[in-house]
């Protein structure tokens, strides 16, 4: 896949740059040198391709300090490009007014060819052209002595940017922002991130469990030693029984007691039925409720509620073309009645209505029914603690006779009973779910089951929370390890296949003296059999290095890019400039080279022989800040102009 | 929606499972073995309905423990909801001649399809009335040992704030 770049323009950009069209041609010469006087704005063209290409945000002054002039509002530059045969027209235009720039895209295949907004160029060209990358191949002639320059990372940070592994470190940045986000959520339930910190909540969160299992226990053993007691009461209460019936005139009493309790408990039974009956009418509860009852049913009477007319009436009304009394129904009248019929109830609310209304009405009670039955379970229950006294009564006279085993045995019982209500005390306490009876008890979660087992909740959900979000920390520090060595490796791997390709690249262009790359440590370390390790090599031969590094780097991009350079020769002498220039003209597919006429000398007549792939403009100012294109190589060769003039 | 019960009243009537007093330490009779969970919420709405305060519905269990009306308050339905209506109507001092808002209260309230024949609106009132009920319960009387213990005293609740 290719890319090159057929020609740029510019409108009402500052410099030479208020109104400059480059066209290289659909099918541009693989090597194209434009000559531009210093000060008309090679940099700044550099700049606005690199934005262009990557869609930079330019912040309001950048935008103001590229206006012509005060008398222009707005401008523009665009780049033209051919990804893969296809045209691509990429637009930045600059509103000066509110210092904001936009991107736009004409694209060819686009339906009706027209603009769109943002750059769209094909998805795996535009991921790859990121500011770092575009910068190797939009090339600032100074990038070249900073690869080289070991004490900088930029020959390093090349290839991260190339093969993407910058992707790496915005991974490990995500992580941490998951982890905090994580710990901060969490910091709700617990504070506990460390192995300390779960220590302290797993011994809380033990102890409380330690403590249910001591309830339970307490539990059991108190419902265990309740049964015993209620065995042991139904025993003592039968030798007393026993005891007493020894005596014939009191056992005659108590078959009497017994009998008639049995009589009352079977009385008690049948009222507490009957009373329940009575209770589940309303009616029948107070005659409050019967009459509120009556009251609604006879408020419904007299309000004529509700209206016996139902909305489906009307509805069905106005879809017939006569009404009930003969008159026609028109469109007029159809609306109204269909408006109208809203106001009616539907059927199914008329006939609930209705059925509350009849029961209403036909509610009757009679609520000394209830009293009447209550009265009487009253009296029963009242002979029932009569008779529990009497048995009592006949006890105490017995002992006090003289019966020392009757003594001890209701002795006995009165100790059964007193126990008996400490633990149904000691069992509520343990058991109690009701939240009143718990605060009343005054229990906590160390003395009550139901309690026990919120708190045991509540420091598992600690617990948990904290467990996970330290083992979420612990495997985003793991995953961040293994994306640090990922991260290396990989460098090491791709820094030493560049390294290589550079060198076989040396080997076909220097062949006077064998200059080799011996690492790529942030810069590039050379060594050759003359020059030690650090250097000794002129500065043409420095300028291939750097070259020939980024072209063994760009051929391994999913697409072959263009070469842009600004001033490549620039700061080398003549001798070094025809070395240069007969060294790099090799390395890229299509090489955009801004010289100034200084730099013809040496660098560009070495292309001179080159005739048929070489394209020649110059850039030449005329009156009022306007350019002139001038193509060829005799206007570019005959270009004499004083640099820094302009 | 249907009839959820107010916290902690499964505790005040005793129930384990279904049994109602199931601690009494008089001897059981089958009478307290005829004492339904409806009975208690019922007791309890009665008491709410009759006071005309809603209750607050947090302090609800937080699932329904039965569906429409269970066999022995065949019949009742109507009056529970006329009793809901009247509850409302007082509460929302709707004036006794005001026919429309009479009337859209009870479309409010009323639902023909429903089992209970209240509209899920209806049937959530009804189980705030029945916290409010509960907690005038509580007040006026200790957790009853038994059955009749808890009739008696439910009676003398209603006939002592004539």
């Amino acid at each position: 896949m290719e890319v090159l770049v057929t020609g740029w323009r510019s409108e009402n950009v500052r410099g030479a740059l208020r109104k400059m069209e480059i066209n290289l041609g659909e099918d541009p010469k693989r090597w194209t040198l434009v000559q531009m006087p210093n000060g008309m704005g090679k940099t700044t063209t550099m700049k606005l391709l690199r934005d262009s290409l990557s869609g930079a945000e330019l912040t309001p002054q950048e935008v103001r300090d590229l206006r012509a002039d005060d008398k222009v509002d707005t401008g523009l530059f665009e780049v033209r490009l051919r990804v893969d045969g296809k045209t691509f027209r990429i637009q930045m235009r600059l509103d000066f007014r509110d210092g904001s720039a936009t991107y736009w895209t004409a694209r060819a295949a686009a339906r009706g060819g027209g603009l769109e907004e943002g750059i769209a160029l094909p998805r795996e060209l535009q991921q790859l052209l990121k500011p770092t990358l575009i910068e190797l191949f939009v090339f600032n002639g100074e990038l070249a002595n900073q690869i080289r320059d070991l004490s900088r990372t930029r020959a390093t940070e090349a290839i991260r940017a190339l093969y993407g592994l910058d992707v790496l470190g915005d991974l490990s940045r995500r992580i941490d922002s998951l982890v905090e986000q994580e710990q901060r959520r969490a910091a709700s339930v617990s504070s506990a991130k460390e192995e300390r910190g779960i220590r302290r909540l797993q011994n809380s969160l033990d102890e409380a469990r330690r403590a249910k299992d001591r309830l339970n226990q307490q539990e059991r053993g108190t419902a265990t030693r309740m049964a015993e007691l209620e065995r042991q009461r139904e025993r003592l209460d039968g030798e007393i029984d026993a005891r007493m019936s020894e005596d014939a005139g009191l056992r005659a009493r108590i078959e009497r007691i017994t009998e008639r309790q049995a009589q009352l408990d079977g009385s008690i039974s049948l009222l507490s039925v009957q009373m329940l009956d009575a209770l589940r009418r309303p009616p029948h509860v107070h005659p409050r409720l019967l009459e509120r009852l009556q009251t609604l049913g006879g408020r419904l009477y007299e309000l004529k509620l509700p209206e016996s007319i139902s909305s489906e009436f009307f509805r069905e009304l106005s879809k017939a073309t006569e009404c009930v009394c003969g008159r026609p129904i028109g469109p007029a009248e159809r609306s109204a009645i269909t408006e109208r019929a809203a106001r009616y109830l539907a059927q199914d609310q008329i006939s609930i209505i209705n059925q509350m209304k009849l029961a209403l009405r036909e509610s009757s009670g009679d609520p000394g029914e209830s009293a009447e039955f209550v009265r009487q379970l009253q009296e029963k229950l009242r002979e029932r603690r009569e008779l529990r006294t009497d048995r009592e009564r006949l006890t105490s006279e017995r002992i006090a006779e003289g019966d020392q085993v009757l003594a001890k045995l209701r002795a006995q019982l009165g100790e059964c009973k007193e126990e008996l209500t400490t633990l149904a005390a000691t069992i509520e306490r343990l058991t109690t779910k009701d939240t009143i009876r718990q605060r009343s008890l005054r229990v906590t979660w160390e003395t009550n089951q139901a309690l026990c087992d919120a708190e045991i909740k509540m420091r598992a959900a600690r617990l948990n929370t904290a467990t996970k979000t330290r083992s979420f920390a612990l495997q985003g520090k793991h995953m961040k390890a293994l994306l640090t060595a990922i991260g290396s490796r990989s460098l090491d791997i791709l820094t030493e296949s560049v390294r290589s390709a550079t060198n076989k690249k040396l080997e076909q262009i220097l062949k006077s003296e064998r200059i080799q790359v011996s690492r790529i440590a942030g810069g590039l370390e050379l060594q050759s059999s003359g020059i030690g390790a650090k250097g000794g090599v002129s500065e043409g031969q420095s300028l291939a290095v750097a070259y020939a590094f980024l072209t063994s780097l760009l051929a391994d991009a999913p697409y072959r890019l263009p070469f842009i350079v600004d001033s490549p020769a620039v700061s080398l002498d003549t001798a070094v400039r025809r070395e240069v220039g007969d060294l790099i003209p090799g390395f890229f597919n299509q090489m955009v080279m801004f010289v100034i006429s200084s730099e013809r000398e040496g660098f560009a007549d070495a292309f001179y022989a080159r005739k048929s792939d070489v394209q020649y403009i110059t850039v030449a100012p005329v009156d009022d800040g306007l350019v002139e294109i001038r193509p060829g190589l005799q206007a570019f060769k005959d270009f004499h102009m004083q640099e820094g003039a302009v | 929606m249907s009839f959820v019960l107010p916290l902690n009243a499964r505790d005040f009537f005793g129930f384990e499972g279904q049994k109602a007093f199931a601690k009494a330490s008089e001897p059981r009779r089958d009478a307290a073995a005829r004492f339904l969970m409806f009975d208690a919420y019922y007791c309890c709405v009665l008491l709410g309905l009759d006071g005309r305060k809603l209750g607050d519905e947090n302090k609800l269990e937080p699932d329904k423990f039965f569906d429409g009306y269970p066999e022995a308050f065949k019949g009742q339905a109507e009056l529970m909801a006329g009793l809901l209506v009247d509850a409302e109507l007082s509460r929302l001092q709707v004036a006794p001649d005001d026919r429309r808002r009479i009337e859209e209260e009870m479309v409010r309230l009323l639902d023909l399809t429903s089992a209970t024949r209240l509209s899920e609106g209806g049937d959530r009132l009804l189980n705030r009335y029945a916290v409010s009920g509960f907690e005038r319960l509580r007040d006026a009387m200790m957790q009853p040992d038994n059955l009749e213990e808890f009739l008696v005293g439910y009676h003398a609740l209603w006939n002592s704030e004539q």
